[in-house]
């Protein structure tokens, strides 16, 4: 089940990648730099995670574990900075930029601890929950600002939805890890849970998708 | 595996509620947004005809003032000359029709800068500014005036009738001048941002004091008018020390692709 959820992950990634591609010239708000490194930084992942599951693989497990929280962290600092691109103009812009910092540095702590400790938690739930964070400054300063978004033509709007679902997703999947039993009678729970969690990764490369055909129209943010 | 369905479905489930709520309620803020903007456009543009009515008005008692005073004057004058004609003495005759001839002739004069002047045509097929410049240079004939006109900035074109407002505050600014201020030298200078037009008249005449001319008939339309451009009205005058009038009109709220 994990590995076809990650398959087809790679899959959406790829056509994400391509939808990228394809718009790389047009005319687009400038956050789309970061989303174009954010899926190539996936890419990167799907790539790592496809490999450490073959035995041909020559590094070892640690090394790869290593190698995906690095990456994700990369990924979180690129969804930080497109959050404060597209609310550079509000009066969150400051906060979001401290936030940013405190994300990367407890990240890289959590990295740290996890390999130096041994202590099983995914570094990502700094990230989680304050990405949240950012989606809730995106949702009060639409709800504030005068309402002059289409929104479902809005690229940014998707991305955010897809940054809240997963994040939604990720924070207690990542905060609830050490308590899930690996082996035992209960031990196809945890890798049912990440699944769940990569079909909301998936929904975010989906939405990211989304916001690449929203560019067809002009847009507002 | 069971399980992983139902967790997941559920969960997709309320993704989509979810976007669809916050859909939903940007929707119902935006109908209201635009009803809103609707109102303040349907009041704006009644203001402005309101207005607008108020300078034909002005117009009509300005044409009736001029007609009587300068015109009606000029002709009972020629009429008068050539009624009084002395067949007899050819000289005088002669004389008496030339000066007839030429005093029909400033009163057609008059009458065609009295035309130009009232008529919006030049507003509505060559934009404010050739209006000015050709108000500018009527006034400049007079020879009484040492008279300037500059504008700055990108021009955008705004509503004609919001232009035609403009013009006619101008009007009444330089009527006043004409009128009170004993001026010698008038400038008028136009500046366009990218979101507010601003407009300086200034002069170098005796000037008054601001808080008792505000009553006045005259300073009362300019300020109505650029209240229904949505302006600001700022008015600098020292007794002995010219007037400034300075006139702030955001683009937004009278450019023609609102």
């Amino acid at each position: 089940m994990y590995k076809f959820i990650v398959l087809i992950g790679t899959g959406i990634i790829l056509i994400a990648f391509f939808f990228a591609i394809t718009y790389i010239k047009k005319r687009k708000p400038d956050y789309f730099k970061y989303i174009f490194l954010y899926l190539l930084s996936g890419l990167l992942i799907s790539a790592n995670t496809i490999m450490a599951n073959t035995s041909a693989w020559i590094l070892k497990n640690t090394k790869s574990i290593l190698i995906e929280q690095v990456l994700i962290l990369l990924q979180s600092l690129l969804l930080g900075k497109f959050c404060l691109g597209v609310l550079k103009e509000s009066v969150y812009a400051k906060k979001i930029k401290w936030l940013i910092y405190l994300m990367i540095l407890t990240q890289i702590i959590f990295i740290i601890i996890v390999h130096t400790e041994n202590i099983e938690i995914r570094p990502s739930i700094s990230s989680n929950l304050i990405l949240l964070i950012f989606c809730s400054y995106y949702f009060r300063n639409l709800m504030t600002n005068e309402p002059t978004l289409i929104l479902v033509k809005s690229s940014a709007f998707w991305i955010f939805m897809g940054i809240f679902f997963s994040s939604c997703i990720g924070f207690p999947v990542g905060t609830l890890t050490q308590f899930i039993p690996k082996y035992g009678e209960y031990g196809h729970v945890r890798s049912q849970i990440f699944s769940i969690f990569n079909v909301s990764l998936i929904f975010l490369y989906l939405f990211i998708i989304k916001s690449y055909i929203c560019l067809k129209h002009p847009q507002n943010l | 595996m069971i399980f992983f369905i139902v967790i997941s479905v559920l969960l997709i489930l309320a993704l989509v509620v979810f976007i669809s709520l916050i859909i939903y309620r940007y929707q119902q803020k935006q109908n209201i947004y635009f009803k809103d903007i609707e109102a303040l456009k349907t009041s704006h543009q009644n203001t402005l005809l309101q207005s607008q009515l108020e300078i034909q008005e002005q117009t009509f008692q300005h044409i009736s003032r001029e007609i009587h005073d300068n015109i009606g004057q000029k002709l009972t004058l020629a009429k008068l000359h050539l009624n009084t004609l002395n067949y007899t003495n050819t000289d005088k005759t002669i004389e008496q029709v030339n000066d007839s001839v030429n005093i029909i002739s400033e009163a057609i004069n008059d009458l065609s800068d009295l035309s130009h002047s009232m008529s919006s045509e030049i507003i509505l097929n060559n934009g404010l500014i050739k209006a000015l410049e050709f108000e500018v240079a009527q006034l400049a004939k007079s020879k009484i005036y040492k008279i300037s006109f500059t504008a700055g900035g990108e021009p955008i074109f705004m509503d004609a009738h919001a232009e035609l407002v403009l013009f006619r505050i101008v009007q009444e600014t330089l009527n006043n001048i004409i009128k009170h201020a004993a001026a010698s030298q008038i400038s008028i200078d136009l500046h366009y941002d990218k979101t507010l037009l601003t407009m300086q008249v200034n002069d170098n005449g005796r000037g008054f004091k601001v808080n008792e001319a505000v009553t006045g008939t005259g300073l009362q339309n300019i300020k109505k008018r650029a209240a229904a451009l949505k302006g600001c009205l700022h008015i600098n005058s020292k007794i002995n020390d010219g007037t400034q009038i300075k006139i702030e009109i955001p683009l937004y709220a009278n450019s023609t692709n609102i």
